[in-house]
């Protein structure tokens, strides 16, 4: 009876301190967030601009103030700038493989073949399921260039078979190609998640005013799941920058001669194998404003998207 | 024949090779009528409206339409103008774009498609709402703007599939009269599928009724109504429904459920040397009695539809309906007198109809 009685009385008290604290209670529900946040997002960030203006090899106990040194020597490094245009190629393959392509078929698939949908879309999945590093072994397999089935078509046209691997050029191709068959599945999913949700009375009505397939897809599908392609148009994006890191660490280590480096595995290199730690910060840095003017790009279509609700 | 007449020709549809859903069907829906495809769910009205849009394929027989064979025609060389159930209103264009869609599509010059979007709206009481899009619109609305979509695309044939089944009752009786009178504005082939039999009356000129892929009967609503051709039409048309009993033929009488009434003179001849046949009359045309002067009945349970009471009552343990005026008064057991002069007689095993006698009003 007493122990109850105290309990009503500390209880009674922690609720008048609450009352008194209003504030203090909405931020202690916030507090796991915001600790997880700042630990993980906000404070590597921080402390990587505070990298960037430091010349440290990762093992010394003395960091040497530098200024804007680190980014000057970037930007006047040929292998940055290649490896920037390199990033570019990249984005625009992943594009062309993992969010044109996918878009059309999910389209072909969901509205305009009737049997064998299910076949297809299992099929095309498949190769989701396997890791990066899987797909980047196979393909180095299949773009062998003296024995892989590749090179044997190849020949079968009386060619000889580009050196994929060895040659800048067809390198990025092959690498792009590798990552895109390995992600191409899972986006076609979301395409056509998104595809079929479109009610086939409306393509049916555009079918009666004599309305293209083409234009069926310009004039009504494809506003109808811009909201699902601005998703996969941005994870696309993000794919170019950071997926063909695995087939590149695994097939050609950045090269020929830096033809298939990218930003992300620069700062791989600089960080982990030259200890130039303050220039991997910079070019971090330098991506991480890459990616926010990717998403300003995002925040100015998103006003143009058709949502439904 | 007119050349944009439609004709089926035995034409039969089947998704899985073995059952047809549409057996054999002969028909032909004059140009410039209202025709309605009446029937219940599942039985292939809709179907058969999607065959004439070409959304639909055909499995057997021959489709005409204008004086060719389409068959294998695409939907858009059809010429035909659809409302669908649920209207298949663009949602991200504005009812001005939605209207426009088929006219940008077909190469139509600017100023007249403005001339008939503008004509179309304002027929229709939309021209405020030509910024809107379909989610800012009511059911109504929205319902007008896909029958202006198809208005503008001047097509002569005109298919319309349950287009006011989403609506409430009283914008249902507006909507049917606006249908009408747009008919009569640009008189193109309308054909109109609905499941409801009060739709089919007031809209339609010609009613097909359709029961498991099969024509019931094909006529005007007033022959449909009083001389259907089977117990099935009997049945379907009509609310509350047309009783329908067993009945024995005993020479010159009738026994229906124990009563026994002399047969008229000008039904013998129908009735022929059956001996049992399926008797059927509408619930109007029985009247209750106070007065003991027919059979006893016993009163089941009375609803008050507002405008009428409907009455169901047991005879010979047998239920049957009767409508009458609202001021009708009931008590538990009253007597019954049928107008057997509008009664309908049907063959025991086809439910086909033995005919009326001639020169009779049946209404």
């Amino acid at each position: 009876m007493q122990d109850k009685k105290r309990a009503r009385q500390v209880s009674g008290k922690t609720q008048r301190f609450w009352k008194k604290h209003r504030k203090l209670e909405k931020f202690a529900y916030l507090l796991p967030s915001i600790t997880i946040f700042c630990v993980f997002m906000v404070w590597p960030i921080v402390y990587n601009m505070y990298l960037s203006t430091m010349e440290w090899n990762m093992v010394s106990p003395v960091k040497k103030f530098v200024g804007f040194d680190n980014y000057k020597n970037v930007f006047s490094d040929p292998g940055f700038l290649k490896a920037l245009g390199n990033t570019g190629l990249y984005v625009l393959l992943m594009m062309l493989f993992c969010f044109v392509a996918p878009y059309f078929y999910s389209y072909v698939m969901g509205k305009l073949i009737t049997r064998g949908a299910k076949v297809y879309r299992a099929l095309m999945f498949f190769p989701s399921l396997l890791s990066l590093a899987v797909a980047a072994i196979v393909f180095m397999w299949l773009f062998n260039s003296v024995s892989g089935p590749v090179a044997e078509i190849f020949e079968l046209f009386g060619h000889e078979s580009p050196h994929w691997f060895t040659s800048s050029g067809y390198v990025i191709v092959a690498l792009s190609i590798a990552t895109g068959w390995r992600s191409f599945g899972y986006n076609l999913i979301v395409f056509l998640g998104a595809i079929v949700e479109v009610p086939i009375e409306l393509i049916e009505a555009a079918k009666l005013e004599k309305a293209s397939n083409w234009k069926i897809f310009w004039r009504i599908v494809f506003p109808l799941t811009s909201p699902t392609a601005l998703y996969v148009f941005i994870i696309t994006f993000v794919m170019g920058l950071q997926y063909v890191f695995t087939p590149i660490q695994m097939i050609t280590k950045g090269g020929p001669n830096m033809a298939s480096t990218n930003l992300v595995y620069l700062i791989y290199q600089y960080s982990f194998q030259f200890f130039q730690t303050g220039r991997a910060a910079a070019v971090a840095i330098i991506s991480l404003v890459i990616f926010l003017l990717v998403l300003l790009l995002q925040n100015r279509l998103n006003k143009r998207v058709h949502y439904e609700n | 024949m007119s050349t944009i007449d439609i004709e089926f020709k035995n034409v039969s549809k089947s998704y899985d090779g073995k059952n047809d859903i549409i057996k054999g069907i002969d028909l032909l829906i004059p140009s410039g009528q209202r025709t309605i495809l009446l029937g219940p769910s599942g039985c292939g009205k809709t179907t058969l409206l999607r065959m004439i849009s070409g959304l639909e394929t055909i499995t057997g027989g021959e489709l005409w339409m204008g004086g060719e064979v389409v068959n294998r025609l695409e939907p858009g060389d059809r010429n035909v103008a659809m409302v669908f159930q649920n209207y298949a209103l663009y949602p991200h264009m504005t009812v001005e774009k939605n209207i426009l869609f088929g006219m940008e599509i077909a190469k139509i010059a600017k100023e007249e498609r403005e001339r008939r979007l503008v004509q179309a709206l304002d027929m229709f009481g939309l021209t405020d709402y030509r910024g809107c899009y379909p989610k800012e619109l009511s059911g109504g609305q929205r319902q007008r703007v896909a029958l202006c979509r198809a208005l503008v695309k001047r097509a002569p044939y005109f298919l319309l599939d349950e287009p006011l089944s989403n609506l409430d009752a009283q914008l249902r009786t507006m909507a049917r009269a606006e249908l009408v009178r747009m008919h009569r504005v640009y008189l193109p082939t309308f054909i109109y599928v609905t499941h409801d039999q009060v739709e089919a009356m007031t809209i339609g000129e010609k009613i097909v009724v359709l029961n498991e892929g099969k024509i019931q009967q094909y006529d005007s609503p007033d022959v449909i109504y009083n001389q259907p051709k089977n117990v099935f039409v009997a049945k379907f048309i009509g609310a509350p429904s047309m009783n329908i009993e067993d009945a024995a033929v005993d020479g010159f009488d009738l026994v229906v459920s124990g009563t026994r009434v002399p047969i008229p003179a000008a039904w013998r001849e129908k009735i022929g040397g059956r001996t049992k046949v399926k008797f059927g009359i509408r619930p109007e045309h029985v009247e209750l009695m106070k007065e003991p002067a027919g059979p006893q009945v016993q009163i089941h349970y009375v609803e008050n539809q507002g405008d009428k009471k409907s009455i169901a009552f047991l005879l010979d343990g047998v239920i049957f309906m009767a409508t009458a005026g609202t001021h009708f008064e009931t008590q538990d057991t009253m007597y019954l007198k049928m107008d057997w002069d509008k009664m309908h007689i049907f063959d025991a095993d086809t439910t086909e109809n033995v005919g009326y006698p001639e020169g009779e009003d049946r209404k």
